[in-house]
C-alpha cells in the first residue's frame, strides 16, 4: 500500500475506552506521520495496551475514533490488519507447530507465502540469533524465543505500520539492541512504529517522540528533551516520576 | 471468496500439521501406544452401546406402536440434542472453539474476515466433538433409522444425520453464545456456562437412565408407567423422526425446512454479531490477555486453593457426571451380584486413576512443569515444596471425585453404619498418599528436552499407572481388610511415596543446577522404593491368597516368587549405576562364601536354641517347611536356595550397599545400614542371626568386589537351615 508522505499514518481522534465504570483511555488525540517511531510510556495500567488494542480493532472505542493509513480501525479491520505488524505483550502462539510452520501459516493466511517473504523472515530471524530454533516446536520455546518469533511474524509481511507492545521485554541486551536497530531501519525506510514500553532508556534511545499516559490520559507529548523541559526536570526518569505522581 | 478458500486451506493444513506434531513430537511413543488401544476400546464400546440403544428403541416401538414409539424417540433425541448444545455452549465438550485457536491475538491480527473466522470455528468445533455426539446421539437414532432401513444404508443414513445434528448443534451453540455472551461477559458468562454444562450432563444422565439404553424401559412402557411428554420434542427432530418412521416426501421436506429455519435463525444471529462484534475480552478467556495469563505460584496452601477455584467449573461438571455414572454402575452391579460394594469402589477408583489422573494430571501439571523447568535458572521455590504443592492440588481434585464416586455406593448398599465414615476417612488418607506418590513420580519422569515437556510420555504413563494401581488396589482392600493391616499397607505405600519424593526432589534440584550430582536421584531412594514395591506386591498377593483360603505354604511360595520377580529386574537395573570392582575370582568367592556360611549358621543355631529356651517363634521359612510335603516341599527348597538368595543378594549387596556408600560417604555406615535393613526383613525370631548374616555378606562383597561370595554364603546357609528343619521336624 502506498501511503501519502504528508498525511498522518496513525491517527487517534478524541479516542476513549471505558470498561464498565472504569475509564481505561480518555480523549487521546494523536497524529503520527511516516517514518516516525513513537513511544507510548506510562506506569502499569495506564492504558498503553488498551490504546494498541483499539488501533488493532480488538477493542471498540466508547468515544472518538482510531485510523491507520486512513482506514477506520473499528470498521475496516481486515484492511488494517494488512498494513499493520502487531506484537502483543505476551505472544500466544500455536504450541503444536514449529516456528517455521507458524511463519508459513501466517504468511499463507496473509496470502504472501512467497520465497522472498520466507527469505526476508529467515534473514530477520538470523539477525535476532533465532534461525536455528525455527525448527523446534513452539511448546519448548522460552519467553525470549516466543518474543523473537512473534517479532519475526510481525515483520514478515513488511508492513508500513508496526504496533509493538513491550518489544524488548525478555530479550538479552544484544538482541534488544538489534531490535532497536531494525526499528530505526524501518523508520528510515518510511515505516511508522508505535511502541509501548515502560523501559525509559529504550524509549529515549529509539523514539523520535514520546507520549506519557497516566490513568488513561495523555499527560505530555513530544521529544524526550521537550518532555524534560516541560516537566522542569533534568532526566526523562524524573519527568516520568513527576508526571506519574500527579493527581 | 478465493481469499477465504486460501485461508481455509492454510487453517486446515495448520490443524493437520499441529495434530501430526502433537502425536509424533509432543506425545511420544507412550501416546502412540495408548491411543490405538483407547480407540479400539471406544469402538467396541460404541458398537455395544449403539446395539443396545437401537435394540431399546426397537422394543419400545414394538410395545407402544408406531405413534407412541415415534413420540418417545423424538423426546429422547431432542433431549440429547439439547444436551449436546448445552455442553458445546459450556465448552464442556469442544464445540464453540474450545481450543482457543481462533480466539488468539495472533489469529485476530491476521486479515481474516469475521465470517471466515466463524466458519473455521464452526467446522473445527463440529469436528472436535464428533466422537461425543456419535456416542450420545447415534445409538437411539440408529434404532429409529432401522425401522425402515437396513444394512449399510441404515449405517450411512445414521452417520449422515448424526453429523448433521453435530453441525446444527454447533451452530446453535455459537448463536446462543453470540446472543448472551455480549450482554453477560466475564464472570456472569462463566456462571451461565457452568450451569449449561451441568444441565447438559444432567440431560445425558437422564438419557442414560430413562432413555432407550436404560434397562427395562420397554416393560415400563408396556405397563403404562412411562408416557411421552405432551411436548414431545424439537420441531426439527420431530420432522426427522416422522420422515424416518413414516417415510414420504412431505415429511422429508418438513425436516429439511425445519433444519433450514434453524440454520437461518442461527446465521442471522451470527451475522448480527459479526456486524457489531463485541470486545475480544467478552469472547471468553484469551491467552495472553491481562488477568487470564497463568502464573506459576507454587507456594503455600492458598496457591492451591486458588488453583482449585480455577478448576471449579471442571469439578462442577465432573462431579454430577461421576455421581450419575456410578449410581448407574452400582445399581447394575448390585442387580447382578448382590453385595459388591468394594469391587464397585475398585472399579470407580480405577476409572478415576487411569482416566482422570492420566489425562488431567499429565495435561494440567505439565503446564506447571514447563514453567518450572522451562525457565530453570530463574525458577524459584524449594524443589520439595514444588513437588508437594502439585501433590496437594491433585489430592484436592481427586478427593472430590473419588468421594463423589463413593456416595452412590453408600446409598445403594451400606453394609453397616460405620462403613461410610470409615471408607471416607480411609480414602482421604489413601488419596493423600496416592497423590503424593503420583506427583513425585511424575516429577521424577519429566524428560527435560523441550519437545517432551508436555503430554504423555512413556515414563509419564508408567508413573501414572505405577502409582494409580496401588491406590486403586488399596481402595478395594479398605472394606475387605482389617483396619490395622490396611493401615500397615498404606504405611508401606507412604514409604514408597516418600522415597519417590526424595528422588524427585533430587532430580528437580539437579535439573535446576546441572552442575550438581546427576545420579543423586538414582541411588538409595530408588533402591528402597524397589524394595517397598516388592514388599507391597508380596503383601497384596498374600492378602489375595488368604482371601481365597489357599494353604499357608502355597501362599509363602507365591509371596517369595512375587518378591523375587519384582526385585530381581529392578536390582539388575540399579546395580548398573555403581558396578563393583571384582578383586576375587568367582571360585575364590564361592569358597569364601561357603566357609562364612558355616560360621553364620553356627551363630544362628546357637541363637535358635536360645530363642527356643525363651519361647520365641522359630523362623517362618523353617516353620513353613516343616508343615509341607511332596512337590510343594521341593518347590520351597528350590525357592529358598536359589530365587530368594539371588533376589536378596542382588538387592542388598548389589544395589543398596554401594548406593548407601556413595550417599552416606562412609563404607562402614553403609555396611551396617544395609545389614540392618536386611535384618528388618527377616523380622521375628531370626532378626539377630540375619544381622550377623547381613554383616558377613556385606563384608564378603566389600572384600571380594563381586556378588558370587555373598550369594554362595546365602545359598549354603539356607540349605543348612532347611536340612536341620528336615531332620528335626
Amino acid at each position: 500500500m502506498v501511503l501519502s508522505a504528508s498525511a498522518p499514518v496513525v491517527e487517534a481522534c478524541a479516542l476513549g475506552k471505558r470498561f464498565g465504570g472504569r475509564t481505561a483511555l480518555d480523549d487521546l488525540t494523536l497524529a503520527l506521520p511516516r517514518g516516525e517511531i513513537f513511544g507510548l510510556l506510562g506506569p502499569n495500567g495506564a492504558g498503553k495496551s488498551t490504546t494498541l488494542n483499539l488501533f488493532m480493532g480488538f477493542l471498540h472505542p466508547t468515544s472518538g475514533s482510531a485510523r491507520i493509513a486512513g482506514l477506520d480501525c473499528t470498521r475496516e479491520t481486515r484492511a488494517v490488519m494488512r498494513v499493520v505488524g502487531h506484537l502483543p505483550e505476551e505472544p500466544a502462539l500455536f504450541d503444536n507447530l514449529t516456528g517455521r510452520e507458524v511463519l508459513s501459516f501466517v504468511l499463507s493466511v496473509r496470502g504472501e507465502a512467497t520465497p522472498e517473504r520466507f527469505a526476508d523472515a529467515a534473514a530477520c530471524a538470523e539477525r535476532l540469533g533465532f534461525v536455528d530454533d525455527l525448527d523446534q516446536l513452539v511448546a519448548g520455546y522460552s519467553m525470549g524465543m516466543r518474543k523473537k518469533l512473534a517479532l519475526v511474524l510481525a515483520l514478515a509481511h513488511d508492513p508500513p505500520v508496526l504496533l509493538l507492545d513491550e518489544p524488548t521485554n525478555g530479550l538479552d541486551p544484544v538482541v534488544a539492541r538489534e531490535v532497536r536497530t531494525m526499528l530505526e531501519e524501518r523508520a528510515a525506510r518510511g515505516g511508522t512504529v508505535v511502541l509501548s514500553t515502560h523501559l525509559l532508556d529504550v524509549a529515549q534511545r529509539v523514539c523520535h517522540r514520546l507520549g506519557v499516559l497516566v490513568r488513561g490520559r495523555l499527560r505530555t507529548f513530544g521529544s524526550a528533551s521537550d518532555i524534560c523541559a516541560d516537566a522542569g526536570t533534568a532526566t526523562l526518569e524524573d519527568a516520568f516520576l513527576a508526571l506519574s505522581s500527579e493527581r | 471468496m478465493s481469499g477465504a478458500l486460501v485461508q481455509g486451506r492454510a487453517v486446515a493444513a495448520m490443524l493437520l500439521q499441529g495434530a501430526r506434531n502433537s502425536l509424533h513430537r509432543r506425545q511420544g511413543a507412550g501416546a502412540l501406544a495408548v491411543f490405538p488401544l483407547l480407540l479400539a476400546v471406544l469402538l467396541v464400546e460404541l458398537g455395544r452401546f449403539g446395539g443396545r440403544g437401537a435394540l431399546g428403541v426397537h422394543r419400545v416401538f414394538a410395545v407402544a406402536g408406531d405413534e407412541q414409539g415415534r413420540r418417545f424417540a423424538t423426546m429422547w433425541l431432542s433431549v440429547m440434542l439439547a444436551a449436546i448444545v448445552a455442553m458445546k455452549f459450556a465448552r464442556a465438550i469442544p464445540g464453540r472453539g474450545a481450543r482457543p485457536l481462533f480466539d488468539t491475538v495472533l489469529f485476530r491480527s491476521l486479515p481474516v474476515s469475521a465470517a471466515a473466522r466463524s466458519g473455521f470455528e464452526l467446522v473445527a468445533g463440529s469436528l472436535h466433538a464428533v466422537g461425543f455426539v456419535v456416542l450420545a446421539f447415534a445409538p437411539a437414532l440408529h434404532g429409529v433409522v432401522a425401522r425402515r432401513h437396513h444394512g449399510p444404508a441404515a449405517l450411512v443414513l445414521t452417520t449422515a444425520l448424526t453429523l448433521g445434528a453435530d453441525v446444527l448443534a454447533t451452530l446453535v451453540a455459537h448463536a446462543l453464545y453470540a446472543m448472551v455472551g455480549r450482554s453477560l461477559g466475564g464472570r456472569a458468562l462463566d456462571r451461565v456456562r457452568v450451569l449449561a454444562g451441568v444441565a447438559g450432563v444432567g440431560l445425558v444422565g437422564l438419557f442414560s437412565t430413562a432413555g432407550p439404553i436404560g434397562q427395562g424401559l420397554a416393560r415400563s412402557v408396556h405397563a403404562n408407567r412411562l408416557r411421552p411428554l405432551p411436548w414431545s420434542g424439537l420441531g426439527v427432530v420431530d420432522a426427522m423422526v416422522r420422515w424416518l418412521v413414516d417415510g414420504g416426501e412431505s415429511s422429508a421436506g418438513h425436516a429439511l425446512l425445519h433444519a433450514a429455519l434453524w440454520t437461518a435463525a442461527c446465521v442471522a444471529v451470527l451475522a448480527w454479531r459479526i456486524r457489531s462484534p463485541g470486545d475480544l475480552a467478552l469472547d471468553g478467556p484469551l491467552e495472553g490477555a491481562a488477568g487470564t495469563h497463568w502464573e506459576p505460584d507454587l507456594r503455600g496452601v492458598r496457591a492451591e486453593w486458588r488453583m482449585l477455584r480455577r478448576q471449579a467449573p471442571y469439578l462442577a461438571l465432573a462431579t454430577p457426571a461421576f455421581l450419575l455414572f456410578f449410581a448407574v454402575v452400582v445399581r447394575g452391579a448390585r442387580a447382578s451380584t448382590g453385595s459388591d460394594v468394594p469391587w464397585v469402589t475398585l472399579a470407580g477408583l480405577l476409572g478415576w486413576a487411569v482416566v482422570v489422573q492420566g489425562t488431567a494430571l499429565t495435561g494440567a501439571a505439565s503446564r506447571r512443569w514447563r514453567r518450572v523447568l522451562g525457565v530453570l535458572p530463574s525458577a524459584g521455590g524449594d524443589a520439595r515444596e514444588t513437588v508437594r504443592a502439585v501433590g496437594r492440588l491433585h489430592f484436592a481434585l481427586t478427593a472430590c471425585l473419588a468421594l463423589t464416586a463413593l456416595m452412590p455406593a453408600w446409598f445403594a448398599a451400606p453394609p453397616a453404619w460405620w462403613w461410610f465414615p470409615r471408607e471416607v476417612i480411609g480414602l482421604l488418607v489413601l488419596l493423600g498418599v496416592g497423590a503424593w506418590a503420583q506427583s513425585s513420580a511424575l516429577f521424577l519422569c519429566i524428560d527435560p528436552s523441550p519437545d517432551r515437556l508436555t503430554g504423555l510420555s512413556v515414563g509419564g504413563v508408567f508413573a501414572v499407572l505405577a502409582t494409580s494401581l496401588p491406590t486403586a488396589a488399596l481402595a478395594a482392600l479398605l472394606s475387605a481388610t482389617p483396619l490395622p493391616s490396611w493401615l500397615g499397607l498404606v504405611g508401606l505405600f507412604a514409604l514408597f511415596a516418600w522415597s519417590l519424593e526424595r528422588s524427585a526432589t533430587a532430580r528437580l534440584r539437579w535439573l535446576r543446577d546441572p552442575m550438581g550430582d546427576p545420579d543423586a536421584a538414582r541411588r538409595t531412594w530408588p533402591a528402597l522404593r524397589a524394595f517397598g514395591a516388592a514388599g507391597l506386591a508380596q503383601v497384596l498377593v498374600v492378602q489375595v491368597a488368604e482371601g481365597l483360603r489357599w494353604p499357608a505354604s502355597t501362599t509363602l511360595l507365591l509371596a517369595l516368587g512375587v518378591f523375587a520377580a519384582v526385585l530381581v529386574p529392578l536390582s539388575r537395573q540399579g546395580a548398573r549405576v555403581h558396578p563393583g570392582t571384582p578383586r576375587w575370582s568367582a571360585a575364590h568367592g564361592i569358597v569364601a562364601g561357603a566357609g562364612t556360611a558355616l560360621v553364620v549358621f553356627a551363630v544362628g543355631l546357637g541363637y535358635a536354641r536360645l530363642a527356643a529356651r525363651v519361647g520365641t517363634d522359630p523362623a517362618p521359612l523353617a516353620a513353613a517347611f516343616a508343615h509341607t510335603r511332596g512337590a510343594l516341599r521341593v518347590a520351597l527348597v528350590v525357592a529358598a536356595t536359589t530365587v530368594v538368595p539371588w533376589a536378596e543378594e542382588g538387592f542388598f549387596r548389589g544395589w543398596l550397599l554401594p548406593a548407601l556408600r556413595v550417599d552416606t560417604g562412609s563404607t562402614r555406615v553403609a555396611w551396617v545400614l544395609s545389614a540392618a535393613v536386611f535384618a528388618m526383613v527377616h523380622a521375628g525370631a531370626s532378626w539377630a542371626p540375619a544381622m550377623v548374616g547381613g554383616l558377613a555378606a556385606g563384608a564378603l562383597f566389600l572384600r571380594g568386589g563381586r556378588l558370587a561370595a555373598p550369594l554362595s554364603m546365602h545359598i549354603v546357609h539356607n540349605a543348612l537351615v532347611l536340612l536341620v528343619a528336615l531332620r528335626t521336624g
